[in-house]
């Protein structure tokens, strides 16, 4: 047996003959595993979005860049029908393509269905190669031809029918019966798109759509490939003179790129595209080590108090021979060996947890090994690493041991003071990420729960919405039908309607306006166009004025060059220069030249992120066909009372459009889905780390309790009681928890301080989480240390002295 | 082979200096039997684990078979217990985690060039000391005078030329003494050079040589006529 297979042999004697040790040992480190693989896999899933896409590296989306005055530049997330023209025109050698989505309704049986339509250009299948299970996609060129994903054929296509079936579509070129041409692989989860019905972008398509040439509309998603990264950083710097070669100069003399201009983002960044989204990524990666490293410092205490048990072996070891390297060596390969177990319990945990995990965090993680290889690899040598670093200092320690001391004496050395103090901080140290854990995963959820019940301006409750009157079949004559069938449904308070509604206020466009008086004053904002029930569908606060009147022209249709009658929210009113609300009503306003006056001013109503500051928004009335969401806001009856008969009026008014109803709450919740997710991971890591940092603190108090086994024997001989007993190996192991809560809430306090910053709309930090983690946090503690105690203090003094 | 020249070993612990040896000179030719002896706290200990390089000496030269171990690098030091010297204690110091096979394995661990087959030399240290029937036993399975027996059989597996044993029938009754006593004595007659620490005089008497020590320092060396 040479000296590798006498490490295998020691590690495993000294594993089975301290089993306690070695499984709150193992225990620990496969829960941090655990923790760290289920956060690497939401981090992977949430990074690895679009790229099942072949070729995913080479695509870019082209998205306008503009600088509103006085704020920050933005993209859009559309772009003109125009701009692939420009593109194709300037650069003959880009693979350029757009694509269009809208809505399309679909018969099935009875009723009808609504279902997302992509509408391409040719050209986007040479950029996006999208992976087909049937048919082709050249056949698509052919009039009439549409592709389908598997799903969408499942759903809406005879039993065993595929390519070569037929499918009628009603949408905006009205309704038309297509010919599958291909069944499509249904798009992943890792994925922002939707390709359940594709065709291609024909003359008809845009003949239906003749506003598409207008300026400022901007209907499309154009796509282009690109051969690598220098060239794309090249196009990308070139889209400045692009913009002056075909646009000119603004009115003001500088160049029009100033003011817009084109910009790629590559596919694969978009889903993170936001800044914040990413920041939370890294915030969860830092946390997955977090977990990891509590998981190391366990077995960092229990090898080191180990480490005095072995004194005899090591000192032994050196009688023979062996040096302080190899000495050292063996027990960093003991750490590498128990990170390795760690590392199969750890998976262990995975596979049991993540169907608990998905479920409750709405996700669908997976362990593939093989697909994953390299992913799992990589993840393991982190581990592996891990466990090695922490393999160090019981190492030093160990190795460090005088021979002659050792073998000379019965009794073992405990790693001297320095090593009691070492692992008294290191229990703080876990225990300080326990408490930054537990107050974060608070004021997360706090947080989380009072966007839900914050004030938005509008009363969320008794309010549903529906975007179904925008179908392409709802002519205005209709839409004034469907709104009257609504006001007629008994238990309907109100029924507004506007350009969009909660969670899409990018719906509204944007304008800017200027006070006349005071010349120069331009503030950019969001035009919203409303029908004179919009405020009272919404339980809309009124601060000065009055609200829009149905029976007043000027509110409406103006005649003959009169103002147009409009009402800001508070926030337009004050980025205006009005001191007060009062102030602002009466006075005029101009719109690129056109007249407004201001009649009333109401409190914001947030359609938008909480994480987005509230725009400046006016109010107008606005034509019908120009206002596509309806709001209904019910009184007296329950939810599913007022969907069931605003679904019998809707159907006996407008049969062929499918009627969808969302909650004010439900259209809201995209806001805060994310975050929530998010939190929830948090709040696993840290009940994980908890969990760790006890078992630690067990073996540790265990060991402590061991080690002093026969100076409490003694005790109890000279008459200490079990209670005195149990308060002094309390007290031994609660210091590191009290100073960790200590030290955990400054770190807390910045931490959700600096998360808070986002959102326009946050919580106050109260000291209530901070009192309440420092409880629950030494309370378990406390329970770890205690139940062990008393353990150890009732055992018969008796036995223990005569063993000894 | 060995000469210990001015050889002093002072403890310093928290403000209290210990004078545990004092200017010891002392050689030792290869081949002899030496027993020391010495009250408790004399330094017999100290003096023998600077013997067996695990102490260093404050003051002093120590040379073996030419070389100087007072001025050896750490490595050197362990290299040089692996090849040549076998260590005995009174309170046995075997690895509790290990069977006897394996404690005995040990002591070949860190040996770089061995004789014969790994296994073979076990096998012959274990017959040796009569302890073959219970390679599988682990320490605590075995008797006091066992356990020694096993200690001796890992101390010269690797055939060193240099046995040290500190007090090594200390916790054993006289019968264990005995033959522990006999197996050191018949290693010697092999040729093994051994330095006991001893409070038996009977042992003692069985010594070629008897060193006394007084607080630290050397006092008494006689040769004796081995009987
Ligand atoms: N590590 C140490 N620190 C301080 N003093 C020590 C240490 N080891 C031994 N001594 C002291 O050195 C003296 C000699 O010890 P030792 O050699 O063990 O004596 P013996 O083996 O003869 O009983 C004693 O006074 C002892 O207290
Ligand atoms: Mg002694």
């Amino acid at each position: 047996m040479g000296m590798l297979g006498n490490v295998f042999l020691t590690f495993y004697r000294v594993t089975t003959r301290h089993p306690l040790y070695a499984a709150l040992d193992l225990l620990g480190l496969s829960f941090g595993v655990a923790v760290f693989v289920c956060l690497s896999l939401y981090i992977r899933f949430e990074t690895s979005y679009e790229r099942w896409i072949p070729n995913a590296d080479q695509i870019y989306e082209v998205r306008i860049r503009f600088t509103m005055p006085g704020k920050p530049a933005a993209f859009t997330d559309h772009s003109p029908t125009a701009l692939l023209d420009t593109l194709n025109e300037d650069y003959p050698d880009v693979i350029g393509a757009r694509l269009w989505q809208e809505d399309a309704d679909i018969r099935k049986g009875e009723t009808f269905t609504r279902e997302r339509e992509t509408l391409v250009d040719p050209a986007f299948f040479r950029i996006f190669e999208l992976p087909l299970v049937a048919g082709d996609k050249a056949s698509l060129s052919e009039p009439g031809r549409v592709l389908l994903s598997e799903s969408m054929a499942r759903k809406y296509l005879p039993h065993g029918q595929g390519v070569g079936a037929s499918i009628r579509l009603a949408d905006g070129e009205g309704s038309v019966s297509y010919v599958v041409a291909g069944i499509l692989a249904d798009v992943p989860r890792n994925s922002d798109f939707d390709f359940g019905i594709v065709r291609l972008l024909t003359p008809q398509t845009f003949a239906a759509h003749p506003r598409w040439d207008e300026l400022g509309v901007l209907p499309m998603r154009t796509w282009v490939r690109l051969p690598d990264k220098q060239a794309a950083d090249r196009l990308d710097a070139s889209f400045d003179d692009m913009t002056d070669r075909h646009l000119g100069k603004r009115d003001n003399g500088e160049p029009m790129h100033t003011l817009f201009t084109d910009r790629l983002i590559p596919l694969t960044a978009m889903h993170l595209n936001d800044p914040r989204s990413r920041s939370a990524l890294y915030t969860l990666g830092l946390v997955a080590l977090l977990g990891l490293v509590v998981a190391a410092i366990n077995h960092v205490n229990l090898a080191t108090a180990l480490a005095g048990m072995r004194a005899r072996e090591v000192a032994v070891r050196r009688t023979l021979g062996g040096t302080r390297g190899t000495l050292a060596g063996q027990f960093l390969l003991e750490a590498m060996l128990t990170s390795l177990l760690a590392w199969i319990g750890g998976l262990s945990l995975v596979e049991m947890a993540l169907p608990l995990l998905n479920q409750a965090a709405g996700l669908s993680l997976s362990l593939a090994y093989g697909a994953d290889g390299v992913f799992f690899l990589s993840m393991m040598g982190a581990v592996v690493l891990l466990g090695l670093l922490s393999g160090l200092y019981p190492a030093f320690v160990l190795s460090r041991f005088q021979p002659a001391q050792v073998l000379a004496s019965s009794r073992f050395p405990t790693g001297g003071r320095l090593g009691l103090w070492v692992r008294e901080a290191l229990v703080m140290l876990q225990f300080t990420v326990v408490a930054v854990f537990f107050i974060l995963t608070w004021g997360f959820f706090a947080q989380i729960d009072h966007l839900k019940t914050t004030d938005l301006g509008f009363r969320r409750d008794g309010l549903l919405v529906t975007k179904s009157t925008r179908d392409a079949a709802m002519t205005p004559a209709l839409l004034r039908q469907v709104w009257a069938a609504m006001r007629h449904t008994p238990g309907v308070a109100s029924v507004g309607s506007a350009e969009t509604w909660p969670g899409e206020e990018d719906g509204f466009s944007h304008a800017v306006l200027t006070v006349p008086e005071r010349a120069g004053i331009k503030v950019a904002g969001l035009r919203a166009a409303i029908d004179a029930d919009f405020f009272a569908a919404y339980g809309a606060s009124l601060l000065a004025g009055r609200f829009l009147d149905p029976a007043l022209p000027a509110d409406g249709t103006p005649s003959g060059g009169a103002p147009l009658h409009v009402v800001l929210n508070a926030k337009m009113a004050k980025a205006l220069g009005f001191e007060s609300p009062e102030q602002a009503v009466g006075r005029a306003l101009d719109l690129y030249g056109k007249p407004l006056e201001v009649v009333g001013v109401v409190g914001d109503l947030r359609f938008g992120s909480p994480k987005e500051e509230q725009e400046g928004v006016y109010y107008y009335v606005a034509p019908a066909a120009e206002r596509h969401v309806m709001a209904v806001r019910y009184e007296g009856v329950s939810e599913a009372e007022i969907r069931a008969r605003l679904a019998l009026a809707w159907h006996s008014v407008a049969p062929d459009v499918p009627l969808e109803l969302a909650s004010a709450q439900d259209s809201l919740e995209k806001y805060y889905a994310p975050d929530r997710v998010r939190s929830r991971l948090f709040g696993v890591a840290a009940a994980g780390s908890a969990l760790i940092g006890c078992l630690g603190l067990y073996g540790m108090a265990a060991f402590g309790a061991s080690r002093r086994m026969l100076e409490l024997a003694i005790r109890k001989v000279l008459g200490a009681t079990r209670g005195t007993v149990v308060r002094l190996l309390v007290r031994r192991f609660l210091r590191p928890v009290l100073l960790a809560n200590l030290l955990a809430a400054p770190i807390a306090y910045w931490t959700l301080s600096q998360w808070l910053v986002q959102f326009e709309d946050r919580i106050a930090i109260t000291p209530l989480p901070f009192i309440a983690a420092a409880g629950a946090v030494t309370a378990i503690a406390l329970m770890t240390v205690t139940a062990l105690s008393f353990a150890a203090g009732s055992r018969e003094p008796g036995r223990i002295l005569r063993n000894e | 082979m060995i000469a210990l020249k001015h050889i002093s070993r002072l403890y310093r612990s928290d403000e209290i200096e210990t004078t545990a040896l004092l200017d010891v000179n002392l050689s030792i030719n290869r081949g002899e039997f030496v027993a020391i002896m010495g009250p408790s706290g004399c330094g017999k200990s100290t003096l023998l684990n600077i013997l067996g390089t695990i102490d260093r000496p404050t003051t002093g030269a120590y040379m073996f078979e030419g070389a100087d171990l007072a001025t050896m690098s750490e490595a050197g030091l362990a290299e040089h217990r692996a090849n040549h010297l076998g260590f005995i204690f009174q309170s046995f110091n075997l690895v509790d985690d290990l069977t006897i096979r394996e404690n005995i394995e040990l002591g070949l661990l860190y040996r770089k060039n061995l004789s014969g087959s790994r296994k073979a030399m076990v096998e012959e240290a274990m017959d040796q000391v009569g302890i073959a029937h219970r390679a599988r036993h682990y320490p605590h399975q075995l008797s006091g005078g066992q356990q020694q027996r096993a200690a001796i059989a890992r101390a010269i597996v690797g055939a060193p030329s240099l046995l040290l044993a500190d007090e090594p029938t200390g916790n054993l009754d006289s019968e264990n003494g005995h033959q522990v006593m006999e197996i050191l004595k018949s290693l010697n007659a092999g040729g093994v050079t051994v330095i006991m620490v001893t409070h038996s005089q009977s042992q003692a008497d069985q010594a070629s040589r008897v060193v006394n020590i007084l607080d630290g320092r050397m006092v008494l060396s006689v040769n004796r006529v081995p009987a």
